[in-house]
């Protein structure tokens, strides 16, 4: 069976299947990645490690222990469209921002929904990216500072504008 | 609605918030809470407008629980919150605006006052 690393040594990109998340759909995401595309298995010197462990993150926020995928809280575990949605967005921003990729963390929302997480501890600047349960939903992107007492809200929000603001959160 | 059955909670007193998803409530990095601790979950129907809190940090009854975190009355009130006694065991945080911004800005300032014990 063909490895991942035997996929770069042949520079021939391949279909990634990713045993965990199994979705609420019962489907697992496939990626097409590209021979230069950081793999979990892979010991290549270019990992970006940040995007690595952000994304292990996001993938621990789903709970298979409740049979049901809900508790009385809510979701126990992410809807599908919000697992491909996450896991795309934060492709994009390493795509963008590279070895610059800032470490974050995820949380589940009670809708099925996720949250992509980034603090400043320094400044106490946060961003959030909203991420739905549902396409038909809007995705929000927040940044927060207690210090100043400040914050604003977009819906909908471009990638540019996302990898600019993760730019300010760490200046 | 105020429950006459008990008294106003003193400044002192320490609620506790169950913790109650494993992940993404305390920042993996410092132990620090998260916003995600205390935020309405606005998309209920109804909608929540209040946050629950006991009285101690004992498990609840039927709920899984990641521990707990503490937060003192008086750092709520110092939003223009309040805490209202509703059982012998159960307090809501009340007076927050069901507006997403505020709300979440609300529940940020929540977190930073109240840590993981």
């Amino acid at each position: 069976m063909d490895t991942i690393l035997s996929a770069k040594q042949q520079n021939k990109p391949r279909l990634i299947i990713y045993a965990k998340p199994s979705y609420n759909s019962g489907n697992p995401i496939k990626m097409f990645a590209s021979p230069s595309m950081p793999s979990v298995v892979s010991n290549s010197s270019n990992i970006n490690s940040s995007y690595q462990i952000t994304k292990q993150r996001l993938l621990e926020i789903d709970d298979t222990s409740c049979e049901d995928g809900e508790d009385d809280w809510g979701a126990t575990r992410p809807s599908s469209f919000a697992w491909q949605k996450s896991l795309e967005l934060l492709q994009e921003i390493e795509k963008y921002m590279k070895s610059n990729f800032p470490l974050g963390f995820a949380n589940l929302a009670s809708t099925g929904g996720i949250d992509l997480i980034w603090k400043n501890r320094r400044t106490k600047n946060e961003v959030i990216v909203f991420i739905p349960s549902k396409k038909d939903e809007n995705i929000s992107l927040y940044i927060g500072n207690l210090s100043d007492e400040k914050s604003k809200l977009w819906i909908n929000p471009s990638i540019q504008l996302l990898v600019t603001v993760l730019q300010f959160l760490y200046q | 609605m105020l429950n006459q059955e008990f008294p106003p909670l003193s400044d002192e007193v320490r609620v506790y918030r169950a913790i109650i998803r494993r992940n993404g409530w305390i920042d993996p990095e410092t132990n620090d809470v998260t916003y995600a601790a205390f935020l309405l979950r606005l998309n209920k129907d109804p909608q929540e407008l209040t946050i629950s809190v006991l009285k101690s940090p004992k498990k609840p009854h039927m709920l899984t629980t990641y521990g707990f975190i503490e937060i003192q009355v008086k750092d709520i009130r110092a939003l223009g919150l309040d805490v209202v006694q509703d059982s012998q065991t159960h307090l809501s945080i009340i007076g927050i605006q069901p507006d997403p911004q505020i709300a979440l800005d609300t529940a940020r300032k929540l977190a930073r006052k109240a840590k993981v014990v």
